[in-house]
């Protein structure tokens, strides 16, 4: 009855059955007795896979939810909205192989995703089974938890109140790139300029605390916390808060005078009480330019009895050094050296030298730190005590004798910056990111800073220039941020690939990157565009200089390209500053 | 004839019954369902002896027989020996074996000619095999089966072998026993011959989930289309006689 | 034996691996069974009509065949049925299950040794027996049989113990099929190998074969390839060595102590707290066996367990290589030690290796020592001097010690074979026996460094009894490579003993060849000078230079410093070597009255083991007892010397070379 026509060899080595439903003749291999008709009848491989599901889609953001917690763009048919959709039934499908999947033709409109789901599963000892079954996935419309909190427009739940109550906002120019540098921005839902400082919003009150600890890590400060009940359940005994930090940065700068109370003075070292600001990190340094001697105040030590600076930057007026002759100490950098400085042609009003009556002959002499760097024939930056006048108690309470006619703060290199050669590097910005939706394209700023136009424009232009030249004359400085190349002979193409590659969709976010790239342009055309008027005398008086005093500066601060880093527009435009390096 | 049936929802018959051409073995169970389907059959043909073996009810691959004797394991108890020697024709010899494989179904496959057991079976055990059912005892395995008891069922007309049994080997048993052997199923696609089905000259009892296909397989292998019991019964009285005579 | 005995090969020991030729050649396997009944009793019931030599039929094409046995066809039915009750097909229908079948004639070389043991042919009990034998030859199919029927016709189960007696031997007995006196092996000697340097084999013709093909071939890469490890866990201990079959060169560096001329590649030994002081046993055991023990000491050991187990897998790790190039790989460890060879993920080596040997004799605390012994154990050949009547009584007694079948039963020793200086000899002539004494004496006389008891035997049987050059230079080798000065100069300077022959037992190197130390080697050289004219010295002697007085003088007066240390030391060794003496006198006394005793007793051949003296243990022996019994187990006495020696030197080198 098994009746076959076999080969001796090989069928000897066969056996063949009668099917147990259907009586054909099959080989006996399979261990179910049955041919595979019949088997498949008897057995369903897709058993245990639900044929239905439900897909959770954001009507705001037209994202899928993919399980348990991502939300993916994914277009309809795409791999991704296949991967998406397999998860949904990715458990019982561990136990079959996964042969092919994919999508049968629905109407969007109908809400229905249909998936072909071809599967293999191994019934008995050596059969495997193939089968086809269609996944049926309605979609369920919903919202996102991103899309929910922009609907309810209760965005954030902590804020960080940053404030520095000075003139110019050079510290702020410097905490944004040390914000870029370390990242500490990335939970950052928005930034906000506010007079005197900016405001950052946090939706979770621990970024708030991470971002207060950090600004605590590279400034003094002094911070205040304080919360703000929105609801409260009384039930749950939960409740709703929004939290405000306040963050007070210390209103000495770089370079400042200081003339401290003469206690204070005494306590810290018996230094002199006029001092100024060498550096500002997470102390204030303050160094006595006639001894060399330094001090250090911390946050707390400095709130406990705050000062006011005597004089700023902007009291500095140049002179140029006739002599220079050090006098012995040295510490670190700085040599004591006595000077004598005259007060510079270019800084105006001073067509009679001897303007005050004095009968000198305007040459001052004076004892500076920068003996080091000075050479005769340089120009420096220092404060005119003589003819300053200053209302300050401490300053008044000090001994008048002792009082030098000029201190030196900083070299200074006029020449060289009058020839406006492009700068070959260029600073991010965190403003893009926290661009302002409201704002229009043409919005000029530096960084998040003075992007709203106004009186603080102007300053803010001049602060970023002061600020780009101390980042180019201060290493240390330069160390604890990131610089990027900037590519010169491209620099028209990319101006307007970037501005093509920025996009329709992109248009109001040029403002950073468009300022960064102005900034790189000539100083004039800086100038020109932003309506910067730089120090009028500073460049006027340069130019008179030209003719009188042709050379370089040789020590100029030149920045070495090894120090930067590549590929600033790239990483501008992808990432959106997520990730500096 | 082939017959479904089925002890208590239990398909595996061959479990709880022994059916040879002189008498036949059925558990006791709870109901007479079971036993009235072989009353039906077998009724004043041979007779059927409702016991437990070793106070088991799988008499079926316990015990071991043919036309000649019976086999019960060690474990069988003297009260069930002694009600298998009551209800058993005289001529049918009792036997209890010591053996380690006591279930003596699942290790010995026979007709009344040949058997085929287990190859490690005692050697004691094997004499003992050919004294009482008077077979030709032949270590074999089915299909790489050592269990040939269970992968088989066998008449003198012929038998029901493991599915995957080779042409070859097929060849080869059936050259050893002189019958025509065929491989097969029961219980729609089970491979446990021994346990689906009982089968004699005349008829056969198949589990109830057993197809149209199988039982048309089993009655042309064993030859059971028009055999009545008196024809075989005859048949087997002349053979007697021929043997006495 | 006309010649007297040279100075044998076997006072050194030779390794397995480097038999002399002459001797491999002549090698033949000793079962315990006589050997001359094969092939007598070939009508038996299991052989099968398959001699027909049909070409390999189809199965099932041309008609009868059997699935189940390699290449069986029939002509008829009743062939075919009976064969189906054969034992043949009866063992492959169990065989096949394992997936091994065996074709007529392998079957045939199986049975052979106990086909014919049921004797006659008689159905009932043939049948029995061949059941039995089915059985067990399934039991061990690996183990090979060569052994025939004995010719009493007595019971099954006396063949039955001596097919067991064979395959259980830890030793496989070679034997020399003629006496090879240029070697200086008597007649009546056989040489020990121990099984597991083997691989299993069916017939004792192939362990012939495999210790030919096991011979170093003398080419230096190949042989410097080859290597065995050896394994040892237990009680917190690991020892382990990779050691190369090629002996060590003199000229390189050892940096095992003691390890003499052994190559040792690696050695490891490291020291774990696992096992408590008192009581024994692992943590793990007692772990296991009770709820888990919560003192500081158990957490200890557990830690140590572990630590140990980490130590040993990373070791592996390490030495994979080695393993890997390993020939065998002698194991010894508990079945949880076991764990940390392999069986666990990433193990370098694999459970079922057939490389794995375990040690076949006791092994002591896992030590570096104890491992070089047991490489000694292992590679050396065992020698011993049985006639053929003691070998048969040593035959039944073991057998007889066998446990009836079916009983689980340990391996019984092998019949143990009397020590190379066994003073008797049975069957030996007597005046070959007194020569055998004599040459014993004076091995024994130079051994002990006995310079006056040497120079009276001398006299008395020197000139007549060696007057053969070959065996002069033998006896000057002996003397050089035990380091004996005195006796050495004596018999150089005034017996005018012949140094240019070639010694054969000893890789035909000469007697200088052969010197011990510095000092020997300075009295060849003094000789050399002092008589320049007795022999070609540079070139037969191969005594490369002579040594003046002066010369030496200076040397000397250079390291007169360290010798006069060094002297001490010597001193102090000579004290020692002079106690040994006198004990190895009393252990002679000894033996030479047990020896009588044996000769009183036919059972010879149980009391025969230890009779060298260094232990007197009569009761049964275990595997290896031999060497077990001689202390520092596994190296012969001069051995022993020579490491204690070098041991010693060394030490006072080093202390010297401190200061």
């Amino acid at each position: 009855m098994v009746a076959m026509d076999y080969e001796p060899d090989a069928a000897g080595q066969e056996s063949y059955i009668l099917c147990a439903d259907c009586g054909t003749v099959i080989s006996s291999a399979n261990g179910a007795g049955l041919c595979v008709g019949c088997l498949r009848n008897t057995v369903d491989i897709t058993e245990g896979i639900p044929k239905e599901a439900v897909l959770n889609f954001c009507r705001g953001c037209e994202r899928f939810l993919s399980p348990p917690q991502t939300w993916v763009t994914a277009q309809p048919e795409s791999r991704e909205l296949l991967a998406i959709c397999l998860k949904k039934i990715s458990r019982p499908l561990m136990k079959v192989r996964l042969i092919d999947a994919s999508f049968i033709w629905t109407e969007p409109h109908s809400r229905r995703i249909k998936i072909k789901v071809t599967i293999q599963k191994e019934v008995l000892a050596n059969t495997v089974l193939q089968q086809t079954f269609e996944l049926l996935l309605v979609v369920h419309t919903g919202q996102c938890p991103q899309c929910t909190r922009l609907a309810a427009k209760n965005t954030w739940k902590a804020s960080v109140q940053v404030r520095q109550k000075v003139t110019h906002k050079r510290t702020f120019l410097w905490l944004e790139q040390l914000i870029l540098k370390h990242n500490a921005h990335k939970d950052t839902i928005n930034i906000n300029e506010k007079r005197d400082g900016l405001d950052f919003f946090y939706a979770e009150r621990n970024n708030a605390i991470k971002m207060v600890e950090f600004l605590a890590g590279v400034v003094p400060v002094r911070t205040k916390a304080s919360e703000q009940l929105i609801s409260s359940d009384t039930h749950s005994n939960t409740s709703n808060y929004k939290f405000t930090y306040s963050v007070e940065i210390v209103p000495v700068c770089k370079d400042d005078l200081v003339c401290l109370p003469k206690n204070q003075a005494k306590a810290w070292g018996n230094i002199s009480p006029l001092t100024i600001c060498s550096r500002v990190g997470n102390t204030v340094h303050l160094l006595d330019p006639m001894t060399l001697q330094q001090t250090d105040v911390t946050a707390p030590v400095y709130w406990r009895q705050p000062f006011d600076s005597l004089a700023t930057v902007t009291d500095l007026v140049e002179f140029i050094v006739l002599d220079v002759e050090p006098s012995g100490p040295v510490r670190g950098k700085y040599v004591l050296a006595d000077a004598q400085v005259v007060r510079s042609l270019s800084s105006g009003n001073n067509s009679n030298m001897d303007e005050d009556g004095m009968g000198d002959d305007g040459i001052y002499h004076t004892r500076t730190h920068l003996g080091g760097i000075l050479q005769p024939g340089d120009t420096v930056l220092g404060y005119h005590l003589t003819n300053s006048n200053f209302n300050n108690d401490a300053f008044e309470s000090f001994n008048q004798d002792r009082i030098p006619d000029v201190i030196l703060v900083k070299k200074t290199y006029p020449n060289r910056r009058k020839k406006s050669k492009p700068r070959n590097w260029k600073l991010r910005s965190i403003a893009k990111e926290a661009e302002d939706v409201n704002e229009n394209s043409n919005t000029i700023g530096r960084g998040a800073l003075g992007r709203k136009g106004g009186v603080d424009q102007r300053n803010v232009e001049r602060d970023y220039e002061l600020f780009l030249r101390d980042l180019e004359e201060d290493k240390e400085m330069r160390a604890a941020i990131n610089l990027y190349k900037h590519d010169q002979q491209s620099k028209d193409e990319n101006d307007e690939d970037g501005d093509v590659g920025m996009g329709d969709s992109n248009k109001k976010s040029g403002s950073g990157l468009k300022g960064g790239k102005k900034r790189n342009g000539t100083a004039a055309a800086a100038a020109a565009a932003s309506g910067m008027q730089m120090d009028e005398d500073m460049d006027t008086g340069a130019g008179e200089d030209t003719d009188a005093d042709d050379e370089d500066e040789e020590d100029f601060p030149e920045i070495d390209i090894n120090e930067l880093l590549e590929h600033f527009e790239e990483m501008d435009m992808e990432d959106g500053g997520e990730e500096v390096q | 004839m082939a017959v479904r049936t089925q002890f208590e929802n239990s398909t595996d018959i061959g479990v709880f019954s022994k059916l040879t051409n002189s008498y036949c073995l059925t558990a006791l169970a709870s109901s007479t369902n079971f036993y009235s389907v072989f009353e039906s059959e077998l009724a004043d043909v041979i007779p059927i002896v409702h016991t437990t073996i070793g106070g088991t009810r799988i008499v079926g691959r316990l015990t071991a027989g043919n036309r000649h004797g019976l086999l019960v394991p060690s474990t069988t108890t003297d009260q069930e020996l002694q009600h298998l020697r009551n209800s058993l024709p005289p001529s049918v010899a009792i036997q209890r074996i010591e053996e380690r494989l006591s279930a003596l179904g699942n290790v010995i496959a026979c007709n009344d000619y040949v058997a085929l057991v287990h190859p490690d079976i005692d050697r004691e055990t094997e004499e003992i095999i050919a004294d009482t059912l008077k077979v030709e005892v032949f270590r074999q395995t089915v299909a790489s089966n050592v269990l040939v008891g269970s992968y088989c069922a066998l008449s003198n007309q012929g038998g029901l072998v493991h599915p995957k049994t080779s042409r070859s080997e097929l060849d080869e048993l059936s050259s050893l026993l002189q019958v025509p052997l065929v491989a097969g199923t029961v219980n729609r696609g089970s491979e446990v011959i021994g346990a689906g089905l009982v089968v004699n000259d005349w008829c056969a009892f198949t589990g109830l989930d057993t197809t149209a296909t199988e039982i048309s397989v089993i009655e042309a292998t064993f030859r059971l289309q028009g055999q009545t019991s008196a024809a075989v019964i005859n048949e087997m009285r002349d053979s007697l006689i021929d043997h006495y005579a | 034996m006309s010649s007297s005995t040279p100075i044998s090969i076997l006072s050194r020991g030779v390794s397995v691996y480097s038999i002399p030729p002459e001797l491999l050649a002549n090698l033949s396997v000793r079962s315990i069974q006589a050997q001359d009944k094969i092939g007598e009793d070939q009508e038996t019931s299991t052989k099968p009509v398959t001699q027909l030599p049909t070409p390999a039929n189809l199965p099932g094409a041309s008609g009868l065949s059997c699935q189940t046995c390699p290449n069986a066809n029939f002509d008829t039915v009743e062939e075919q049925r009976k064969h189906f009750k054969s034992d043949w097909h009866r063992y492959n229908a169990k065989a096949k299950l394992t997936g091994r079948t065996v074709n007529a004639e392998e079957w045939d070389g199986m049975v052979e040794g106990i086909s014919s043991i049921s004797g006659s042919e008689s159905s009932s009990s043939s049948g029995s027996s061949s059941q039995s034998k089915v059985a067990k030859l399934l039991k061990r199919q690996t183990l090979g049989n060569n052994g025939t029927a004995s010719d009493d016709e007595e019971a099954l189960e006396l063949a039955d113990r001596q097919r067991r007696a064979h395959l259980r031997t830890a030793v496989i007995w070679f034997s020399p099929t003629t006496p090879l006196t240029s070697l200086g092996i008597p007649k009546d000697t056989q040489f020990g190998v121990h099984r597991s340097l083997f691989p299993p084999f069916d017939t004792a013709a192939d362990y012939l074969t495999e210790l030919k093909r096991m011979q170093l071939t003398g080419d230096e890469e190949e042989d410097k390839e080859r290597r065995l490890t050896l394994l040892m866990v237990a009680g917190g201990h690991f020892a382990g060595m990779v050691v190369s079959i090629k002996p060590r060169g003199k000229s390189e560096k050892q940096d095992v102590k003691g390890a003499g001329e052994v190559r040792v590649l690696k050695h490891k030994t490291f020291h774990r707290y696992t096992t408590r002081k008192k009581q024994g046993g692992s943590q793990a055991l007692n772990d296991n066996a009770k709820s888990k023990a919560v003192s500081a000491g158990a957490m200890l050991r557990r830690y140590g367990e572990q630590a140990l187990q980490e130590e040993i897998r990373a070791l592996m790790i390490d030495w994979e290589e080695d393993l890997a190039a390993s020939e065998r790989i002698f194991i010894r460890a508990s079945t949880h030690g076991k764990k940390s060879f392999y069986g666990y993920e990433g193990a370098v080596l694999h459970k079922n290796d057939d490389r794995f040997r375990t040690f076949p004799f006791p092994t002591r605390r896992p030590t570096l020592d104890e491992v070089l012994r047991c490489w000694h154990e292992l590679t050396r050949m065992k020698v011993s001097h049985l006639s053929e009547d003691a070998l048969k009584a040593l035959d039944e007694e073991y057998i007889a010690s066998l446990q009836p079948k079916n009983k689980p039963i340990k391996p019984t020793p092998a019949p143990t074979p009397a020590p190379s200086t066994a003073p008797l000899i049975p069957k030996l002539s007597p005046e070959e026996e007194a020569k055998i004494d004599r040459r014993k004496r004076l091995e024994e006389m130079i051994r002990k460094g006995k310079l006056d008891a040497l120079k009276s035997f001398w006299s008395k049987y020197g000139n007549e009894h060696y007057a053969d050059e070959v065996e002069q230079s033998e006896i000057l080798g002996l003397c050089a490579s035990l380091g004996q000065e005195e006796i050495l100069k004596y018999l150089l300077e005034e017996e005018k003993l012949n140094p240019t022959k070639s010694i054969e037992s000893s890789n035909n190197k000469k007697p200088y060849d052969l010197s011990a130390n510095k000092n020997i080697r300075n009295i060849f050289r003094r000789t050399a000078y002092n008589y320049p004219d007795w022999y070609n010295w540079i070139e037969d002697a191969k005594v490369p230079s002579g040594l003046s007085d002066e010369l030496q003088s200076e040397q000397n007066a250079k390291k007169s410093e360290r010798r006069k240390g060094l002297k001490d030391k010597l001193k102090e060794r000579e004290k020692q070597k002079q106690l040994d003496a006198e004990q190895q006198e009393k252990d002679e006394l000894e033996a030479e009255q047990e020896r009588i005793k044996q000769d009183h007793m036919k059972q010879a051949a149980l009391s025969l083991g230890n009779s060298n003296g260094s232990t007197n243990n009569k009761g049964p022996q275990k595997l290896g007892g031999k060497i077990g019994g001689e202390g520092l187990g596994g190296m012969t006495p001069e051995m022993r010397q020579q490491i204690e020696r070098e041991r010693r030197a060394r030490a006072a080198e080093a202390r010297f070379g401190s200061r």
